[in-house]
């Protein structure tokens, strides 16, 4: 419940960033990609790629004209990052920093080769693709770093510390 | 197959399922949805293809129907060709037959009007028969002399409607009362052989040359006097008082088509004689 809640915030979060107001890059950050580096570095469940269906068909119904692409494209994410996370063992903010970069290129590039065939393909530029790229993976980085931080912990060690 | 094969699978076929979605919501600048173009464009081969297979079976039908009229038209235009030959043949041996009938005219110059022509339509040397058929229903009658072009070839024995059979003079019981054209040498010529004629007293001292010609002498009162007999091939010395001579028959008996049979020749000469 709690994820679903999560997931539905994340995208009214990312509809707000493509505001007309907002500035163009900000579109730009896929923040649901946490979603898709996250189980995979933290869990050992491999289903996460039919999650990331469910995902991605809530992508579509809420940012896309068509039902259909987007589940493909992060599900297909999700597969490239749960084939390779286990062949890692690092943990740390640099993974999630780095898969965020390998999920958010592969999302990019499989949702336009969904929409080829349908007529719907807009112009994929290398400078969209890399900005894209650097600031989900910094998204993902800054996610994996607060997760890193373990905020609960240390709070709970204050509040040892303060009562003390 | 392992656990993430498997899952990799399914999700394939999960995004070709959420493909044929999309497909489906969206549509063609002719109002179409893309999937139904799909579709088309996926059985537009398969029903290319069965057209295709259908021209060609269509084809192929027409080209072996047609192949059996050729065949069938090849045939009866072999079978009009060989009627040509066979009429072309026959003609040729009908001309050759009226060359031989001309010559025949010429040949025996004091043709009586009751002369009948005829065709061989059998012929047996070995046995000295031959049989003709002549042109009219005219009975003729028995020991009519039969010439053909080059000289006498036999007799008459029997007559049946249009059918006439003839002893020829190499038969073996056949016999012509023959001289030579000056009328010094006189004999009888005797069939002996398929091919040959055995001539009969011919006296010793008689002047006969091999290659002599030996003309009928007309006093068997069966053949008219004059017609070409053969020509001696052989004279030789005998312990009797004639010479054994041998000749050749003047007409080549194997390839005679027509004949001349020279019924009431008789009466001609006798009415002739009358009349003088």
């Amino acid at each position: 419940m709690k994820t679903i809640f999560l997931v539905a915030l994340t995208l009214i979060v990312q509809v707000a960033l493509g505001w007309p107001e907002s500035p163009g890059w900000l579109s730009a950050i896929l923040l649901p990609m946490v979603f898709v580096v996250g189980p995979p570095l933290l869990l050992e469940e491999r289903r996460w790629p039919h999650f990331a269906l469910a995902l991605g068909l809530a992508w579509d119904l809420v940012l896309e004209p068509v039902v259909g692409p987007g589940a493909i494209a992060w599900s297909a994410g999700a597969v490239a990052v749960s084939a390779v996370v286990p062949l890692v063992a690092d943990r740390s903010p640099r993974a999630w920093l780095a898969f965020g970069a390998l999920g958010a290129a592969i999302m990019i590039v499989v949702r336009n080769l969904a929409l080829v065939p349908l007529g719907l393909a807009a112009d994929l530029t290398w400078g969209y693709l890399l900005l894209s790229v650097l600031l989900t993976s910094l998204w993902c980085g800054l996610v994996g770093w607060v997760i890193a931080l373990d905020l609960p912990a240390r709070w709970r060690s204050h509040r040892a510390r303060t009562l003390r | 197959m392992t656990d993430r094969r498997i899952l990799v699978l399914r999700t394939v076929l999960l995004w070709i399922l959420l493909e044929f979605l999309a497909a489906a919501q969206v549509h063609t600048p002719g109002g179409e949805p893309v999937l139904l173009s799909w579709a088309r464009g996926a059985v537009s081969p398969v029903l290319w293809a069965g057209e295709a297979i259908g021209s060609l079976v269509r084809d192929l039908v027409s080209g072996i129907s047609d192949s059996s009229r050729l065949v069938v038209t090849n045939r009866e235009l072999q079978l009009e060709l060989e009627t040509a030959k066979t009429l072309h043949r026959i003609m040729t041996e009908d001309m050759a037959a009226q060359f031989e009938l001309n010559s025949l005219a010429v040949m025996v110059p004091n043709l009586t009007s009751t002369a009948v022509p005829a065709r061989t339509i059998f012929r047996d040397l070995t046995r000295g028969r031959m049989i003709v058929l002549v042109a009219v229903d005219r009975r003729i009658s028995a020991d009519t002399p039969a010439v053909a072009n080059g000289g006498v070839i036999g007799r008459v024995i029997r007559s049946e409607g249009r059918r006439s059979w003839i002893e020829l003079i190499t038969h073996p019981v056949a016999a012509v009362a023959i001289q030579t054209p000056d009328g010094r040498v006189q004999g009888l010529a005797v069939g002996c052989d398929t091919r040959e004629l055995e001539i009969q007293f011919i006296p010793r001292q008689a002047q006969l040359l091999r290659g002599s010609e030996l003309v009928t002498s007309g006093a068997d009162g069966i053949y008219p006097p004059g017609l070409p007999v053969g020509r001696v091939t052989a004279v030789r010395e005998s312990a009797n008082a004639f010479l054994e001579v041998r000749a050749e028959p003047a007409v080549t008996l194997a390839t005679t088509r027509v004949v001349l049979l020279l019924d009431g020749w008789m009466s001609g000469v006798h009415s002739g004689n009358t009349a003088r």
